[in-house]
C-alpha cells in the first residue's frame, strides 16, 4: 500500500473516531475532574449492630468517595439524635423508638437508610434466681432499661405478647453498660439490653442468666438527618450512602475481612462475642416495607395516649438519596 | 508509486468500516440490550406471579383466620390448611427461580416470617378451640404482627420487582436514546467526512480529469497543443497526465513533420511542374515549328539541316525531361528503400576522367575549365554508373554555381578510403548551409537566389554515398568557392550500407 494512501486512511480514521470519542463523552456526561471532597459529622452508635458504618470507615469506602468523617460516639441513638438537631452534627444513628421521639419534638428529622435489622440484638436479660422462667414471671420485677430507646418498646412488647400488663413491673431508667451492671449485680431483677451489654450480662451471670426475646418484634438501626441537612449537604451525603453501600458489598462478598476490619473497634469484645453478635443481626442498607410497618407499629405504640395522634410518618423517610445511589435498596409501597 | 485506487478507496473503505463498526456495534448492543430486558420482564413477571400467589394465599389465609376466630368451624379449618398448603407449594417453587440477591433475601426473611406465622396461627386457632379467651387474645396479637410481617415483607418484594422492571425500562430506553444519538453523530460525522473526502477527492482526481478532457476537446477542435498539469503526481493520475503530454507533443511534433512533408510535396510539385513544362513547352513548340515547317511546302519536306537542328533540341528536351524523372525516380526509391547498387571493380582513376570529360561540353559553355588531378591506382568496389551520376552532378554544380572558374577534380585512396575532391572557385557556401544544401529541393545560391532544377541533385548524390556506406560533405566558406568530398571505403557492403542510409532516413528530415 502506497505510503501516503496509508497515512492519508490513517488520519481518516484518526479523524473519525476521534470525532466520535468525543461525541460519546459529551453524550455520556462523563466527566473525570477529581473528586470534590466532603466533611460530615457523624454523631454514632458504637454497636456490632450499627458496624456497617464502621465497615464503611475501615474498608476505605468513605475515602474513595472523597467523605472526610468527623466521629462523635454516643451510647444511645438518643443522645445522638440530641446532637443532630441542636445542629452540631450532620448525620446521627439511632434505633426506631428514639427516631420516631425525637421526630414528633422535630419534624426535619429525615432517615436516609437503616444500618442493620434484627429480632434477637435487643432482648431481656433476667435473673433466674428471682424466679423468672418466663415473660409471664416478671409480673412484680424490677427492669433496668434506657428511656427513650428501643428497650423500653421491646419491654412493653414482651410485656404485652407475655400477657404482663405494664403497671406490673417497675422501669428503672438505666443507660445500657449501667443497665447491664446493674442486672449483673442484682440491683434489678432483669435489664432490656442490646449487644454487647446484653451479651456481657450473660456472661456474666452465667448459667443464671435467661435471655426472652421475640421474632415478632424487628428492630432497625438507621442514619438520619435533616431536611436542611439534605438541602444543602446533597452531595456529601450522597458520598455517605454510597460509602455505606460500598460496606454492604464488602460484607456480601468479603465478610470475614470486612469483619476484621472493624475488630478493633470493639475492643472489649471476645472474638467469641463479636461473631455472636454479628450473627444475631442482618446488616445492610435498604428502605422497605417492613420498616415502614415497624415505624407505624411504633409510633401508635408511642402516642397511644387517648387524643394523641402519631405523628405524620409520610414525610420521616425520605428515600430520594438512596433510590440514586442504590434503587435496588428501596423498596417502600408508594403511598397517595 | 501510490495507487490511485488505494488514495481513493482506503481513506473511503477506513471511514466506511468506522462508520459500519460503530452501527454494527450499536446494533449489536442494542440487539443485546432487547434480549437483556426480555430476560429481565421474564423473571419479573415469574416473580411477580410468586408473590401475587402468595399474597392471595396469605390474604385468603388470614382472611380465613379472622372469620375463624368468630366462627369456629371445619369448613373454614380446611380452607385454611388449603391455603396453608398452597403458600407451602410456593415456598417450594420459589427455590427454582434465579432471584437477585435482595430480591433472595426479601424471599428468605418471607420464609422465617412464614414460619413465625404458622406457629402463631395454630397457637391462635388452639387457643380458639379451647376458647380460652386470654390466650385467644394474646395469640391474636401475635399472631396479627406475624401476618403484618409476613405482609410487609410480601409488599416489598413485590415493590422490588415492579421498581426493576421500571429502571430496566427506563434504562433501556435511555440506551435507546443514547444508541440513535450516537448512530445520528456517527452519520453526522461520516456525513461531513465523506463530503470532505468527496471535496478532496473532486479536487485531486476529478479535476485532473477534467482539465485532460477539456485539454483533448481544445486539441480536437482548435487543433491546439495544451499541455495539462499534474505530471509531479506519483499515482495513475501523474501517469497519464505525464503520457497525456508526451503525446501532445509528438502529436504536435508529427503534425509539424507532416506539415512540412506537405508543404515539401508541394513545393516539390511546384518545382517539378515547372522544371518539366519548360522542357516539355520546348518541346512543343519545337514540334509546332516542325510541323509548320512541313505544313509551309508539304512537296519539299523539313529541309534535312532543319531537321537535324530540330531533331538536336528534341534530344536535349527529352534528356532534360528523363534526367528530370530519373531524379524523382531516385527520390521514390530512397524513400522507400528500394535503391539497389550495382557493385563492381572499378578503376578510380577512370572513373574521374570519364566522368570529368562527359562535362566538358557542360562546363565549356559555363566558361569553366577543368583539371582533373586524380593518379590513384586504386580499385574500387562501386556502383559505377552511381558514382558517375554523382561526379556528374557535383561538375554540373561546380559550373552552375562558379561559371567562369576553373573546376578542380582531385581523388586519392588510402587506408581502404577513397576520397574524390570536387573543387570550384565560385562564390562559395555560408557554413549555415552547409547541411540544408542536401536537403531534397534545396536550391539557394549564396545570394540566396533559387537556381533552377528541383534542387535534388545533392541530395540524391548523398544517399548514393552513403548507401555506398560514406559520405558526401562540404568545405567552403563564403566567397571561397566550395570542395564537394566523396568519400567512399574500396570495398563497402552495399546491402549494409543501404539499409543504413534507408535507416538514417532522407537527408533534411
Amino acid at each position: 500500500m502506497g505510503r501516503l494512501a496509508r497515512t492519508s486512511g490513517l488520519k481518516l480514521a484518526a479523524v473519525s473516531l476521534g470525532l466520535l470519542l468525543a461525541i460519546l463523552l459529551a453524550l455520556t456526561g462523563r466527566r473525570y475532574a477529581a473528586r470534590p471532597e466532603h466533611r460530615l459529622i457523624v454523631a454514632a452508635v458504637r454497636q456490632p449492630a450499627t458496624s456497617l458504618f464502621f465497615v464503611a470507615r475501615e474498608g476505605g469506602c468513605f475515602d474513595r468517595e472523597g467523605l472526610a468523617i468527623e466521629e462523635r460516639d454516643f451510647e444511645v441513638g438518643r443522645d445522638a439524635l440530641v446532637e443532630l438537631l441542636q445542629g452540631s452534627a450532620d448525620v446521627a444513628m439511632a434505633y426506631e423508638t428514639p427516631i420516631l421521639r425525637s421526630y414528633a419534638r422535630d419534624d426535619r428529622l429525615r432517615v436516609l437508610t437503616t444500618l442493620h435489622t434484627s429480632t434477637r440484638n435487643t432482648r431481656v436479660v433476667a435473673r433466674r434466681d428471682r424466679g423468672i422462667a418466663a415473660v409471664g414471671d416478671l409480673g412484680g420485677k424490677r427492669i433496668a432499661l434506657a428511656r427513650g430507646t428501643n428497650a423500653e418498646f421491646v419491654a412493653d412488647h414482651i410485656l404485652t405478647l407475655g400477657g404482663v400488663p405494664r403497671a406490673a413491673v417497675t422501669i428503672v431508667d438505666l443507660p445500657g453498660e449501667r443497665a447491664a451492671a446493674a442486672v449483673t449485680t442484682g440491683e434489678v431483677d432483669a435489664a432490656v439490653l442490646w449487644d454487647p451489654y446484653a451479651e456481657r450480662a450473660r456472661e456474666a451471670l452465667g448459667g443464671g442468666a435467661l435471655e426472652l426475646a421475640t421474632d415478632l418484634y424487628a428492630e432497625f438501626s438507621m442514619v438520619a438527618t435533616r431536611a436542611d441537612t439534605i438541602a444543602a449537604r446533597r452531595p456529601a451525603l450522597l458520598a455517605l450512602l454510597r460509602g455505606l453501600a460500598c460496606a454492604d458489598r464488602l460484607l456480601r462478598d468479603h465478610p470475614a475481612e470486612a469483619d476484621a476490619a472493624i475488630r478493633g473497634r470493639f475492643p472489649d469484645q471476645s472474638d467469641r462475642d463479636l461473631r455472636a453478635a454479628l450473627g444475631r443481626v442482618t446488616r445492610g442498607i435498604g428502605l422497605d416495607e417492613m420498616l415502614g410497618t415497624v415505624l407505624r407499629r411504633e409510633a401508635e405504640w408511642m402516642f397511644r395516649q387517648p387524643g394523641v395522634e402519631p405523628p405524620d410518618l409520610s414525610r420521616l423517610v425520605d428515600p430520594t438519596l438512596l433510590d440514586e445511589v442504590e434503587p435496588e435498596a428501596v423498596n417502600l409501597v408508594a403511598r397517595r | 508509486m501510490a495507487r490511485l485506487r488505494e488514495k481513493i478507496f482506503v481513506p473511503t473503505a477506513v471511514l466506511a468500516a468506522v462508520v459500519g463498526l460503530t452501527l454494527a456495534v450499536l446494533g449489536a448492543a442494542t440487539a443485546l440490550d432487547s434480549r437483556a430486558l426480555a430476560r429481565e420482564v421474564n423473571e419479573v413477571r415469574r416473580a411477580n406471579a410468586l408473590a401475587l400467589a402468595a399474597t392471595q394465599a396469605a390474604d385468603a389465609e388470614q382472611r380465613w383466620v379472622l372469620s375463624y376466630r368468630f366462627r369456629p368451624d371445619a369448613a373454614l379449618a380446611a380452607r385454611i390448611a388449603e391455603a396453608d398448603a398452597r403458600t407451602a407449594r410456593l415456598l417450594r417453587d420459589a427455590g427454582a427461580l434465579a432471584l437477585r440477591p435482595r430480591a433472595a433475601a426479601l424471599w428468605e426473611q418471607y420464609g422465617r416470617a412464614r414460619t413465625l406465622l404458622v406457629s402463631s396461627r395454630d397457637e391462635l386457632l388452639g387457643a380458639i378451640r379451647a376458647n380460652a379467651a386470654h390466650d385467644v387474645s394474646l395469640a391474636f396479637e401475635r399472631w396479627h404482627l406475624a401476618a403484618e410481617r409476613v405482609n410487609a415483607l410480601l409488599a416489598s418484594f413485590q415493590t422490588y420487582h415492579a421498581r426493576l422492571l421500571e429502571r430496566t425500562v427506563a434504562d433501556l430506553q435511555r440506551r435507546r436514546e443514547l444508541a440513535l444519538l450516537i448512530a445520528a453523530a456517527a452519520a453526522l460525522v461520516g456525513t461531513l467526512v465523506g463530503v470532505a473526502a468527496a471535496v478532496l477527492l473532486a479536487r485531486r482526481v476529478a479535476a485532473p480529469i477534467v482539465a485532460m478532457s477539456s485539454a483533448a476537446g481544445r486539441i480536437a477542435e482548435e487543433g491546439l497543443a495544451v499541455p495539462v498539469g499534474g505530471e509531479e503526481r506519483n499515482d495513475e493520475l501523474g501517469v497519464l497526465a505525464r503520457s497525456f503530454n508526451l503525446m501532445t507533443e509528438r502529436l504536435t511534433s508529427a503534425n509539424a513533420r507532416l506539415a512540412e512533408a506537405v508543404r515539401m510535396r508541394d513545393e516539390f510539385i511546384s518545382i517539378a511542374s515547372h522544371e518539366l513544362k519548360t522542357p516539355i513547352t520546348a518541346l512543343k513548340l519545337q514540334t509546332q515549328s516542325l510541323l509548320r515547317l512541313a505544313a509551309r511546302d508539304p512537296s519539299r519536306g523539313i529541309p534535312p539541316e532543319r531537321l537535324v537542328e530540330a531533331t538536336g533540341r528534341f534530344e536535349r528536351s527529352v534528356s532534360r525531361v528523363a534526367a528530370l524523372v530519373e531524379n524523382m525516380l531516385d527520390v521514390s526509391r530512397l524513400t522507400t528503400g528500394q535503391l539497389a547498387l550495382r557493385v563492381q571493380e572499378v578503376a578510380v582513376r577512370d572513373l574521374v576522367r570519364e566522368a570529368a570529360d562527359r562535362m566538358t561540353e557542360e562546363l565549356a559553355q559555363a566558361g569553366c575549365t577543368v583539371r582533373v588531378e586524380c593518379d590513384s591506382p586504386a580499385v574500387a568496389a562501386v556502383d559505377r554508373s552511381r558514382l558517375d551520376q554523382v561526379l556528374m552532378n557535383l561538375i554540373s554544380n561546380a559550373a552552375r554555381y562558379a561559371p567562369r572558374n576553373p573546376v578542380v577534380v582531385r581523388c586519392r585512396a588510402d587506408e581502404g578510403e577513397l576520397a574524390i575532391e570536387v573543387e570550384d572557385r565560385g562564390p562559395g557556401i555560408p557554413p549555415e548551409h552547409h547541411e540544408r544544401i542536401f536537403g531534397r529541393f534545396e536550391r539557394a545560391a549564396a545570394d540566396g537566389s533559387a537556381q533552377a532544377g528541383l534542387g535534388l541533385g545533392l541530395y540524391i548524390s548523398r544517399e548514393i554515398a552513403r548507401a555506398h556506406g560514406g559520405e558526401l560533405s562540404v568545405r567552403s566558406d563564403p566567397g571561397a568557392g566550395a570542395t564537394f568530398v566523396l568519400r567512399l571505403p574500396l570495398r563497402p557492403a552495399p546491402a549494409r550500407a543501404a539499409r543504413q542510409a534507408i535507416e538514417r532516413g532522407p537527408s533534411g528530415t
